[in-house]
């Protein structure tokens, strides 16, 4: 089996028929943009909309209900509160939702363009638990903040401080998010590998190990798809200097690009999944793994194929926006989707099948 | 050829037994069971082959295992012979001792799954065996999982383990033509097999060391044994100059992941100064730790002392490695004590918080009865697993008797655990992998949902140790030290310790809790309905404080100490540069004129270096080890890019290089935000992003003030001489009150290390007003003396003002002050003045 490719989404009526519609209600451009196509090429079964209760921005939540009212029968729309202060409850409330649907053979078309990575990571572990048929499907943005000009604004005159920002520990505990299905206490006393997505948020990561110290550091580097956000990449690695020289053994970077390493396609999650089932292979034999959904979307989807397949995998979720960096997107860009079903093994236990990957899969792991 | 109907068999008379049951059969034969004739109770396994089914040399399987009588893993013949079958048919008979229970592969079937403390059982003891079967120079020739029996437990013997007997010898072999297969790879396809159903990710640390090295000793080390001669004389391949054993491999193998997993992580970083910045980052790295550990440490004493206390101290002070390195576990790794006064006496245990936290993600606001023993109990098997690790890594050195644990683990879960069942079976093994289960079904439990568990009474720690010590002799007269690190309010919400406090704050003659926590007010001061009174439920001990009132040779000294183990290690110093001495040089003036010097410049506008040299580097500590190796590692970097390895620093960079450290503190305080924003209440949301502009604004009035007194002030009397004010403290002159709104920018203030509480406190009328003092690592940022001897005195209502009005309070300062500076002036008493309502700690 290979590993399934991102495609491009087309609506196929006959499957969104019988499908079970799962979308967060954003206010970024894009939050709706999935959602109406689909809507628009066929009704789905049960539409499941989950509503932000602390809200970063006007969430068009209005306009959603308005969407899904027109098309589907009250009784078949559900909604979820996601509140922050009380994440770990989400996860049983969407568990009980798709109890009262009581569908367990359809499909599900899980819109993460507007959700949080937090909240893409329970969806994915809590369904594919669940047994349920996942689809992935996305929008990218038009545009995605900062700018380059934006960036060199704050970041040039500002470039020592946020790099020390990124690099010194703070204890912003109540900040991280858990959900029982995103945890693990295999491993626990032994030195802990901290792995982290770069990002432009340099309050994420010091979050993370504010409360952890790990023994060892592995920051990821995201690149974009498109060529004209390569200096992202840079940009995004260079905010966390400070770290990577505090962690420099396992973060070295290529000589020809000087970039990490480590660095993966923010969008192709094959990329984000082997680089994290090599880091698990190398280092889950002595050390407590604990990864921080710290990435893109598509990187959080990774993260949750990791955690199904390994119970040794211990995922947290930092809150914090950035002090410097505004990092919403504008526009609705390309459309994707990814049938998660191949991985699945469903006996006798749901879990995911890494034969996908058997170059980097170790025989340990067997 | 087969028996066709062995159910027709059964009641025949063979030697002096009777058929009684089929207990199975192989290619060839029927194996019933048989029982004696005439002596009731007397058993054997009887095989049988009818004539036509036997090949030439079958005797040969009789030969062999009468070679190995008296080997525990091979099942004794009793007799053989020959025999007529109720229709007349000859067969051959072998009786062999009767082994009850079930072979191999029906033990795996009806057991699920095995763990890896009885994999390694069985593969020790066909690794025993096949040492016997090579000494005596034989192959059983058909191993496989159908003749490995596994035997029922003795019930007339208590506690009988089940025995691993090796069967149904084949008779190939050096007597007849027919070739033996390979036992070596018929035990490795064997254990490999068992060992391939272990999911990796599902053991805890030792084991999946061992099942590693396990698989690599069973797919490669045993099969290229296979030619090499068998030593007779030990097993152990260190023993001697006996050539290596492939059971001396195999329990070579073992111990070297056993040692690989407690030591966490192989390979090493560079040597740098700034290597490993917090305990944690150590690992578990022998080498690193007898190399960084500094014995003495602030504070040691009340790491040790036979009480309750609460540590605390500036992040990264080093609590987490001194918590660590005094535990018995660190001291078997390492092989040696700690070193620090009084550590011999005690045996320390360690727990960090958020191991709690990663079990219970969801903590409801209040915490019902359920969910709270939920907690206690998860709390309990914590220390449990902790105190099986130390005691599994001390048997690695001294092998000592612990059905104790194992008896009291069954009296604690009568139902579920069933202790180690095979001969030879670890039971350290056993223990943990039965309490990592029991972690993952507290953790998959919804908080609160009912349910009876085991650990949940207040007082079993005093039970557990208890029963230790009366079994351990080496514990006896050495109190029990549980190293609680990061008990820290929100990390552990108010609720979990309101439910934790009464094991921790239990009184009790051996046990004793020593917790670490971020400052002294983020844990929970309730003992059930009660408060927990300060000296009294427990002592307080602020590492901070420690700093503020030793003597400058003291600190010079641990920060020496601790320095010049990093300055001796790394790769790009000189030799002989390995001290804080030889690098930042000499400070030339004492705080006074250090002070004086500040006060001329303020004037003259003269900018000469004031801040350099050691003094001034121990003057900035507060406790804080993380933050120091920073800021000197920064200096270093950037002098050695100025200057190479030229020493001393120049002062000018170490002037410049000490004040931005202050400035980034201040930066990094502007980003803190108010816990309450994290907690959920919304009415704080508003302005917890305000939260830390506020800590920052107030920090900064006070150093203005300060540095107004400094420079602007009236010069003090004090024991050697005439000298500006020397202020980072604030006293509060009356009885503090402080409304809601203000108490959070206070405690914010201490909370983040901002300013840290001078526990020497002052008493007003009988009431303990509070002294909170700069962090010191914003002294040369502020331009400010490192003297601790004066203060700023406030009123109650001034400190408000403070709090409320940070960027107007040093306006109505300078005002107020500016008067009474004039009207000392006023006086011409050479300068030595006394200002009604200000009192000065030097006069």
């Amino acid at each position: 089996m290979i590993m399934p490719e991102l495609s491009t989404f087309s609506p196929n009526a006959t499957e969104i028929k019988s499908s079970i519609l799962v979308f967060v209600y954003g206010f970024e451009d894009r939050a709706l943009n999935l959602p109406e196509k689909i809507v628009a090429a066929e009704t789905p079964e049960f539409v499941v909309g989950i509503r932000y209760a602390a809200a970063k921005g006007k969430n068009r939540e209005a306009e959603a209900r308005a969407l899904i009212g027109s098309k589907v029968a009250a009784t078949n729309f559900h909604e979820i509160c996601y509140d922050t202060a009380k994440a770990a409850q989400f996860e049983s409330a969407l568990r009980k939702t798709f109890e009262k649907i009581d569908r367990p053979n359809n499909l599900v078309l899980l819109d993460i363009s507007a959700a949080s990575k937090f909240l893409i990571l329970v969806c994915v572990v809590v369904l594919i638990k669940a047994r349920f048929r996942v689809k992935i499907v996305y929008s990218e943005a038009l545009e995605y903040s900062p700018s380059k000009a934006q960036f060199d604004a704050v970041y040039q005159p500002k470039q020592r401080i946020i790099r020390a920002f990124a690099g010194q520990p703070n204890s912003g505990m109540g900040s991280i998010l858990r959900s029982a299905c995103l945890s693990s206490t295999r491993m626990q006393g032994q030195p802990t590998c901290v792995v982290a997505f770069t990002s432009f948020n340099e309050e994420l990561i010091r979050h993370a190990i504010g409360t952890i110290n790990p023994h060892r550091l592995i920051l990821i580097n995201g690149m974009p798809p498109r060529d004209e956000y390569d200096w992202r990449a840079r940009a995004t690695q260079e905010i966390h200097r400070n770290l990577l020289e505090e962690y420099p053994d396992d973060n070295s970077e290529d000589p020809s690009t000087r970039l990490l390493v480590r660095t993966v396609s923010t969008l192709d999650y094959r990329d984000s999944l082997r680089a994290l089932l090599k880091i698990h292979a190398q280092f889950s034999l002595h050390e407590r793994m604990i990864f921080f959904a710290t990435g893109s979307k598509m990187q959080a989807v990774a993260l949750a194929l990791l955690r199904l397949r390994f119970a040794d995998v211990h995922i947290e979720y930092p809150t914090p926006d950035s002090y410097f960096f505004d990092e919403y997107s504008r526009g609705a860009g390309a459309c994707h989707e990814l049938d998660l079903s191949p991985f699945m093994r469903t006996s006798p236990e749901p879990e995911i099948d890494f034969s996908a990957a058997p170059e980097i899969y170790s025989a340990t792991h067997s | 050829m087969l028996i066709s109907n062995p159910e027709e068999w059964i009641g025949l008379d063979v030697d002096d037994y009777k058929l009684h049951s089929v207990l199975g059969h192989g290619r060839i034969g029927y194996v019933f069971l048989a029982t004696h004739r005439q002596v009731k109770g007397k058993r054997v396994a009887c095989k049988i082959i009818l004539e036509g089914g036997l090949k030439p040399g079958w005797e040969r399987e009789i030969e062999k295992v009468a070679q190995l009588e008296g080997i525990s893993e091979v099942a004794p013949v009793v007799s053989w012979g020959t025999g007529l079958s109720v229709d007349h048919r000859p067969f051959s008979f072998i009786l062999y001792q009767y082994v009850e229970g079930s072979n191999l592969k029906n033990y795996i079937q009806e057991k699920g799954k095995l763990i890896l403390s009885e994999v390694e059982a069985i593969a020790s003891a066909l690794l025993r065996a096949l040492h016997a079967f090579s000494a005596v120079g034989i192959e059983h020739g058909d191993l496989h999982a159908g003749n490995v029996l596994i035997s029922d437990p003795d019930r007339r013997i208590f506690g009988a383990p089940r025995r691993i007997v090796v069967t149904d010898f084949g008779y190939g072999g050096s007597h007849n033509e027919i070739l033996p297969k390979n036992d070596r790879h018929h035990v490795s396809a064997i254990v490999l097999h068992l060992l391939g159903k272990l999911r990796a990710d599902e053991l805890g640390a030792r084991d999946r060391a061992v099942r590693e090295r396990l698989i690599e000793f069973f797919q490669k080390d045993l099969i290229e044994t296979y030619h090499q001669p068998v030593a007779t004389s030990s097993p152990s391949a260190s023993d001697g100059d006996s050539a290596p054993t492939f059971f001396g491999l195999y329990k070579d193998r073992v111990t070297q992941a056993e040692v690989e997993a407690a030591r966490g992580a192989r390979g090493s970083a560079g040597n740098s100064v700034d290597d490993y910045l917090n305990a944690e980052a150590l690992g578990h790295r022998k080498e690193e730790w007898q190399n960084l550990f500094v014995p003495q440490f602030l504070g040691a004493e009340s790491f040790t002392s036979k009480n309750v206390s609460i540590i605390t101290g500036a992040r990264g002070c080093g609590k987490t490695m001194a918590f660590r390195r005094l535990t018995l576990f660190m001291d078997e790794l390492i092989g040696e004590s700690s070193g620090v006064s009084g550590a011999d006496d005690i045996v320390g245990l360690y727990l960090n918080c958020r191991d709690i936290i990663e079990a219970f993600p969801y903590i409801p606001k209040v915490l019902r009865a359920g969910a709270r023993r939920h907690v206690v109990h998860f709390f309990h098997l914590c220390w449990l697993i902790e105190l099986t690790r130390a005691l599994a890594q001390r048997e690695l050195r001294t092998p000592s008797d612990n059905t104790w644990l194992v008896k009291w683990i069954q009296t604690k879960f009568p139902k579920d655990f069933r202790g180690p069942e095979l001969v030879g079976e670890d039971a350290f093994g056993h223990i943990r992998v039965f309490l990592d289960e029991q972690k993952e079904v507290c953790r998959t439990w919804e908080l609160g949902r009912d349910r009876a568990w085991a650990l949940d009474r207040i007082d079993l720690l005093d039970d557990l140790v208890k029963e230790a010590v009366s079994n351990i002799p080496w514990l006896r007269g050495r109190p029990l030290h549980f190293f609680l690190d990061d008990y820290t309010i929100p990390l552990l919400t108010e609720q979990v310790q309101a439910a934790l406090n009464p094991v921790i704050f239990k009184r009790r003659p051996h046990l004793f809790f020593k917790v670490s926590t971020e400052a002294a007010n983020s844990f929970l001061r309730m003992y059930g309905e009660k408060p927990l009174e300060e000296n009294h439920d427990f002592a307080l001990v602020d590492l901070a404080n420690e700093t503020l009132h030793r003597e400058e040779k003291q600190k010079a000294e641990i920060l020496s100490a601790i320095f010049s183990r990093r300055l001796q290690r790394a790769d790009d110093l000189g030799s002989a540069t390995t001290t804080l001495e030889l690098i930042l040089g000499a400070s030339d003036d004492s705080f006074n004129g250090q002070a004086r010097k500040l006060r001329e410049q303020a004037s003259s506008k003269m900018n000469a270096p004031v801040y350099y040299g050691v003094r001034t580097f121990v003057g900035m500590w507060s406790s804080d080890i993380r933050s120091m190796i920073q800021l000197f590692s920064e200096l270093l970097r950037q002098h050695k890019s100025i200057s190479g390895t030229s020493f001393p620093i120049d002062k000018s960079l170490q002037q410049s290089r000490f004040s931005e450290s202050g400035g980034e503190f201040m930066n990094l305080t502007d980003t803190i935000r108010d816990a309450g924003f994290w907690d959920g209440e919304r009415r704080r949301a508003a302005t917890a992003k305000a939260f830390g502009k506020t800590l920052r604004n107030v920090a900064q009035a006070f150093i203005s003030i300060c540095r107004w007194e400094l420079t602007n002030g009236p010069l003090m009397k004090n024991q050697t001489g005439i000298a500006p004010k020397q202020a980072f403290r604030i006293e509060v002159i009356d009885e503090l009150e402080l409304p809601k709104d203000l108490l959070t920018i206070y405690q914010g203030l201490i909370r983040w290390h901002v300013f840290m509480p001078d526990w020497r406190g002052r008493s007003v009328r009988g009431v303990m007003t509070p002294r909170i003092f700069l962090n010191r690592r914003l002294i040369p940022y502020g331009r400010l003396s490192f003297s601790s001897k004066d203060s700023i005195s406030l009123t109650s209502m001034e400190f408000q003002q403070l709090l409320r009005h940070p960027t107007a309070f040093p306006k109505y300062w300078k005002s107020k002050r500016a008067g009474a500076v004039e009207r000392a002036r006023a006086t011409d008493n050479g300068g030595q003045i006394s200002i009604e309502g200000l009192s000065d700690d030097n006069a």
